[in-house]
């Protein structure tokens, strides 16, 4: 008797390890960042074409057309950075780990006040530089720090917690750096958003790196532990 | 705990959860809130007419439900653990504590 309790007993413990395991697995696929990357990369390219085209062509569309087209681009920015990538990653998010399987957790939305705060602490430097109302070096610092912030909270309701740890951490190291004064190489002083580009998704690439290796880790445990005294299911069984 | 209360846990124990591989699925369905069919494969490592016995047994009795659905041309299934399932495994597991308390 005391031998089947023991059994049992390494039969929780193995169970724990395995549904611990598998929380963590499912919480640092990082691979799917990349299509937020690549977003982020595109709508750079986007702005930075349609202002080089404006500039060109201002004289012939006018002031009023120039804002309207870079307000539109603004706004495309802004609405593909949310709806877009969260469409995308539905849709294709689960491609990269089609041989492993897709497991989906139980997510909390993330609310609307945690949205608009991060978008005001994170865009509003944006604009209070543009208007030199506020230096690059502090404007980077509390956008770094907001996005930082952000993606620890987020990361911890969205059930992505160690992309949104190491991204997080990162970040907030980012801003730290750039409030002593130090600067992305080959970046102007005064320039704001190239180097702004250049952290996240620098440190994008590395978090979706580090969180790969680590994802990596864990499913390799998971195969260590899934052995079960495997038997054939009983077929006259219930 | 004396052998007649053992008895007792052992009587009640439900005997659909009380295989590794079905009791494994139910485990990874309460952590999650949907798994298909390749990554139990993944996470178990049994064969997949093994696994296909085994949940179609947890389908029948009511514990899982099953989503079937088409991604572009190939067929997607994938598993939730239902309200009876997630009590039954709770039941299941408090009686597996109870035998092998920590």
């Amino acid at each position: 008797m005391s031998g089947d309790i023991e059994n049992q007993k390494q039969e929780v413990e193995k169970l724990n390890r395995l549904g611990r395991l598998v929380e963590r697995y499912a919480q640092s696929r990082s691979l799917p960042l990349s299509i937020s990357l690549a977003m982020m990369i595109f709508n750079v390219v986007l702005l930075v074409s349609v202002v080089k085209l404006v500039v060109a062509y201002g004289m012939r569309i006018g002031q009023n057309g120039a804002l309207v087209i870079v307000v539109l681009v603004v706004l495309w920015m802004f609405f593909s950075s949310i709806w877009v990538v969260g469409k995308l990653l539905d849709r294709y998010g689960g491609c990269f780990y089609k041989r492993e399987g897709i497991i989906k957790l139980q997510r909390e939305r993330i609310p609307i006040w945690a949205w608009i705060a991060f978008v005001v602490t994170f865009l509003g430097p944006v604009f209070l530089n543009t208007f030199w109302i506020m230096p690059a070096r502090w404007g980077l610092t509390i956008s770094l720090a907001s996005f930082g912030i952000f993606m620890l909270y987020a990361g911890k309701k969205d059930k992505q917690i160690s992309l949104g740890f190491v991204y997080g951490v990162l970040s907030l190291a980012e801003a730290a750096a750039t409030a002593i004064g130090v600067r992305a190489p080959f970046v102007e002083e005064h320039s704001y958003f190239v180097p702004l580009v250049i952290y996240l998704v620098g440190t994008g690439l590395i978090t979706t790196v580090v969180v790969h290796i680590y994802n990596r880790r864990v499913l390799r445990k998971i195969k260590e532990t899934r052995p079960f005294g495997e038997r054939e299911p009983n077929k006259s069984g219930p | 705990m004396s052998e007649s209360q053992i008895n007792q846990v052992h009587n009640n124990i439900n005997r659909i959860v009380h295989e590794p591989v079905r009791l494994a699925i139910l485990k990874i369905l309460t952590s999650a809130k949907e798994a298909d069919f390749n990554f139990l494969l993944t996470v178990l490592g049994v064969t997949k007419g093994n696994l296909a016995t085994h949940i179609n047994k947890l389908e029948t009795a009511g514990f899982i439900e099953v989503k079937k659905e088409f991604r572009g041309k190939i067929p997607h299934t994938s598993y939730r653990i239902t309200k009876t399932g997630r009590r039954q495994f709770q039941k299941y597991w408090e009686n597996l504590k109870a035998l092998a308390p920590e």
